[in-house]
């Protein structure tokens, strides 16, 4: 058995007997909770010694009771110690830990080898808004060393032996209480608030006894790592660590961020401004939309490939261009965590729409490689630069995703051939991102996501997001919804129960509908999530294609966002943007992801891709092969010679010959309307 | 079936506490329990009328000033008069001096919420600082001072509900959620303040408003949303509301009017910003001129 084991049983056995031996009235000053460790685990108001055997018994002889116990039989300690911390002043040390100002708890115990050292941590654990405690020889070691002590400090000198550290634990148990609605006696919540919120490590030096270094071990079931910063112990779960890498280690394993709030950009950032548009009389710059090559990529990396902050700009910045020109861009995120995977990356790289919204003086829409950014006259004319866009980024996205990501740079590149040349990379990444969710099916799953990011610009609308039916706007499977439902359980992806099946080949569920009427607020009681006539899904204005029904020849035609002409609707793609957006259904149109068009549960209820008689060539293109064995799947090869486009078809007049001339299916179908 | 489960009902929040509850006001009360649209079903029991007072007069509407003359150089008496002249049901304190350059008066703070609590018995609400760095202590010594009066403390906005949130939890206060005048902002702070840990009843909506003819309708239409998503069900938006019109005090009409109209038209401007707030579904209007209060009570009881 090791030492430390070996110990930390010798102090149980001593703990154990003496609060078998432990006689009298027991109480602390100023506090409603009692003895709050006993308190908090087992729900009894200890109030002598009969008493505490019996909490020491009810919590399964727990060593942080006993010692609570005991330190609670001894007297208080004098000046400058603290002893047991009164609770309306650890209301105002509670308070700071909710309010932010404190990012987590740290005890250091026992007595240090180098007071330098010592000194050392306090001043990082103080440069980084950790509140200290102190017990055992550090605190005198700390004095020596000409370290100010006290609460003003955030510096809490508990008592002079290690075994003061007890009142760590009941600090703990009391801001759980007082702050986190822990009632007396739910150990289950006081862990968990232990776990999540009360962020806290502790640092042991050497010098412990038996029964401090039992006292220390105990505190782990609290969640509490324990660093040993010198004094000799090995073995049992303490990490060993040098102490120059102590603060950075605990805060590492707590999770603990210093966060940076304000951004050094010129210009505010809020989701104040996420709503407002950049008209184009308003704009001094704008990318991608149609005009110039954009598309935006975020990808993880390893740790040391990565600056964190580093903003490098490729290219002509706005200095060089006049207003109301369009320049090439690519968004290129590269990103590092502990926690982070490859998963993650299409999930996060869908919120760089929200963060650059978030701009004062910056715009964007839709995804991947079709985004559209524009930076306002008025921003321009603040000093807002390419570059802030990626200053923006790389601060949003590490205070938006601590848990995820510890290092983030952005690349912005506004060289043309380079753009170009980059995006045949990014698509391949894109495709890839798309094959794994293919081959599932919407009936292998019991349960979809929902997609509600863009209830900021349609607040009513809600994404019903399957195995076979990706997000409109392209950027989320479902499979990136459970991902961004992990990742941030309250988010904007939320599980939907698929609940009863009310009709298969509508697609319609009883769970969908409950959940749809409830995340419309109540707009939209029914969804179909095949069809696109019998309550079709609603749409935000993100979507990616638009599909409608050309009822002069009984068929469907999809256009995508990046055809800028006419359909033989005599409508632009923008114009029926214009009807279908917004959160409402429109029966006959839908807004849809591309690869919704290759799902066997497209449009099913309409016949599916069987209906479709018009496409731009450019995604017809772009759909090529797969779409192709598609048909060939279906038994209709041929049918894609059959899908006219702008050239073969521009106009109705011309659709309607195409068709009969190439005896599409759609003209023999039962009538749509 | 959901439909009259409790869930479809506005959370009620209790605002005050009498020497039974804990605190020390002669009156307690409890607003939202709502399930229908504003006047649509049973009327609520009542709509309360704050008065907002100040702590700084140089920080406030002149035509305030000049009707309450020297009440404005003493907190505890103008808070006094706003219960026993002025007949508001609930005193909203503003701490201006926090606008002052350098403040660091935090003793004053305490001192000033404790002399208001003494001064009048009705139920307060508090409102912080106007710098995000003075928030912190602002809120820890008001929230310390009032612990056990269940006060209002505001405001809590998207990027700045911490502090507020920690004074709210650490003396068992309620928190005021404001949002610039967007349904799903304000969902989302009430998440944020769910997070934090604040119960779910212990906060009230502040949606935001323009003076009447200065925007108020679009506030109107979020409040509607509001209360309509909370009426479908959604929890995130199940509470009363509060609405502030402070705006009316300094537009254009009243600022520009002939000195012997600017009072009448200054409680005019307030008055009928404030009555259609209740009437889009606020529990609590807060108006800065005394003779809103008196008008708007006549028009609620009538």
């Amino acid at each position: 058995m090791d030492s430390l084991v070996t110990a930390i049983e010798h102090g149980r056995t001593g703990l154990d007997a003496r609060m078998q031996a432990l006689a009298g009235k027991l109480a602390y000053p100023e506090t409603a909770y009692a003895l709050p460790v006993a308190y908090a685990v087992t729900g009894i108001a200890v109030r002598d010694a009969n008493g505490a055997r019996e909490a020491y018994r009810q919590s399964g002889n727990n060593l942080l009771v006993a010692c609570e116990c005991l330190m609670a039989g001894e007297g208080g300690v004098a000046s400058p110690y603290t002893g047991f911390i009164a609770d309306a002043v650890l209301r105002r040390l509670g308070y700071t830990l909710v309010d932010g100002s404190v990012t987590g708890l740290g005890l250091l115990v026992g007595t240090p080898e180098s007071p330098d050292a010592a000194a050392a941590i306090c001043r990082e654990m103080q440069e980084k808004y950790l509140l200290t405690f102190l017990a055992g020889g550090v605190v005198e070691a700390l004095s020596g060393a000409g370290v100010r002590l006290g609460l003003d400090y955030r510096l809490v000198p508990l008592g002079p032996e290690s075994a003061h550290g007890i009142h760590f634990a009941d600090i703990l148990a009391r801001v759980a209480m007082m702050f986190g609605g822990v009632q007396p006696g739910d150990v289950h919540s006081l862990l968990g608030y232990a776990a999540e919120r009360a962020k806290a490590f502790v640092i042991v030096f050497g010098g412990l006894t038996d029964e401090e270094t039992a006292f220390v071990d105990a505190l782990r079931v609290l969640g509490i790592p324990i660093l040993s910063a010198g004094g000799g112990y090995e073995g049992g779960e303490w990490i060993g660590i040098a102490p120059a890498e102590a603060v950075r280690t605990g805060m590492d394993l707590r999770g603990i961020r210093v966060t940076v709030t304000a951004i050094p950009i010129p210009m505010a950032c809020s989701p104040a401004f996420e709503g407002k548009s950049i008209r184009k009389e308003e704009m001094y710059v704008e990318f991608g939309g149609g005009r110039t090559p954009a598309f935006e990529l975020l990808r993880m990396r390893p740790r040391e490939e990565i600056e964190d902050g580093k903003v490098t700009v490729v290219g002509p910045d706005l200095d060089d261009v006049r207003t109301g020109s369009a320049l090439p861009l690519a968004i290129l995120v590269d990103v590092a965590g502990a926690r982070m995977k490859a998963d993650y990356e299409p999930v996060i790289e869908r919120r760089i729409h929200t963060f650059i919204n978030y701009g004062e003086g910056s715009w964007h829409v839709a995804q991947r490689d079709l985004i559209w950014v524009r930076l306002s006259k008025e921003a321009v004319a603040k000093g807002v630069r390419i570059r802030d866009i990626g200053t923006l980024l790389a601060h949003k996205l590490k205070a938006e995703f601590p848990d995820h990501i510890d290092a983030v740079q952005v690349t912005l590149v506004t060289d043309r051939e380079q753009v170009e040349g980059m995006l045949v990379e990014a698509r391949e990444v894109y495709a890839r991102r798309d094959e794994r969710i293919s081959g599932m099916k919407d009936e292998d799953v019991e349960t979809f996501y929902s997609c509600t990011l863009c209830q900021t610009f349609a607040p009513n609308h809600v994404c019903v997001i399957t195995p076979e039916r990706p997000a409109l706007c392209g950027a989320i499977t479902w499979l990136d919804a459970r991902v961004a439902h992990d990742i941030a359980p309250a988010g904007a992806n939320q599980p939907v129960p698929k609940g009863e099946m009310v009709d298969a080949l509508y697609g319609e569920f009883v769970g969908v509908n409950r959940f749809v009427k409830k995340a419309s607020h109540g707009e939209v009681d029914r969804v179909s999530l095949y069809s696109m006539i019998e309550n079709p899904m609603t749409a935000c204005g993100c979507f990616e294609c638009i599909a409608a029904i050309v009822p002069e020849v009984n068929g469907i035609l999809v256009v995508s966002r990046d055809f800028a002409g006419e359909t033989p609707l005599g409508m632009t793609f923008s114009t029926l943007a214009g009807t279908i957006g917004g959160g409402a259904q429109t029966p006959g149109f839908i807004g849809i992801s591309k690869n919704y068009i290759l799902s066997d549960r497209f449009l099913a209820a309409e016949n599916g891709i069987m209906r479709v008689v018009w496409m731009p060539s450019s995604l017809k293109e772009e759909l090529g092969d797969r779409l192709r064995e598609r048909l060939a799947a279906q038994g209709v090869p041929d049918l894609f010679a059959k899908i006219a486009d702008e050239v073969s078809a521009p106009t109705i007049e011309d659709l309607v010959l195409f068709l009969e001339r190439v005896k599409h299916p759609a003209l023999t179908m039962r009538s749509l309307i | 079936m959901e439909s009259n489960d409790e869930r479809l009902a506005i959370r009620e929040v209790r605002l005050g506490a009498t020497r039974a509850e804990g605190g020390t006001r002669e009156v307690s009360y409890a607003i939202g329990g709502e399930r229908d649209l504003p006047f649509s079903g049973k009327r609520p029991e009542r709509l309360l009328v704050a008065l907002e007072i100040c702590d700084d007069p140089q920080f406030w509407p002149p035509v305030v000033r000049d009707y309450v003359g020297d009440l404005a150089n003493d907190t505890a008496e103008w808070a006094r008069a706003a219960e026993r002249t002025y007949g508001a049901d609930l005193v909203r304190l503003n701490f201006t001096s926090t606008k002052q350059r350098g403040f660091d008066a935090f003793g004053a703070i305490a001192a000033t919420t404790e002399e208001v609590l003494a001064a009048t018995a009705r139920p307060l609400i508090v409102e912080g600082s106007n710098e995000p760095e003075l928030d912190s202590e602002v809120f820890r010594r008001s929230g310390e001072a009032g612990e056990g009066e269940r006060l209002l403390l505001g405001t809590a906005e998207a990027d700045r509900y911490r502090s507020v949130a920690a004074a709210a939890l650490a003396y068992g206060h309620a928190v005021i959620a404001q949002s610039p005048i967007d349904v799903n902002l304000a969902k989302q702070l009430n998440i944020l303040l769910r997070e934090t840990g604040v119960p779910q009843d212990r906060i009230v909506i502040d949606p935001y408003t323009g003076a009447l003819g200065y925007g108020f309708e679009y506030t109107y239409s979020v409040m509607e949303r509001i209360r309509l998503a909370a009426l479908a069900g959604d929890a995130d938006l199940a509470m009363p509301m509060i609405s502030a019109p402070t705006d009316t005090l300094s537009i254009r009409e009243v600022r520009e009017a002939a000195p012997a109209d600017r009072e009448a038209m200054a409680v005019a401007w307030e008055f009928y910003t404030a009555y259609a707030a209740v009437v889009a579904g606020a529990s609590i209007v807060c108006v800065r001129h005394p003779l809103t209060v008196a008008r708007l009570k006549t028009a609620l009881e009538g």
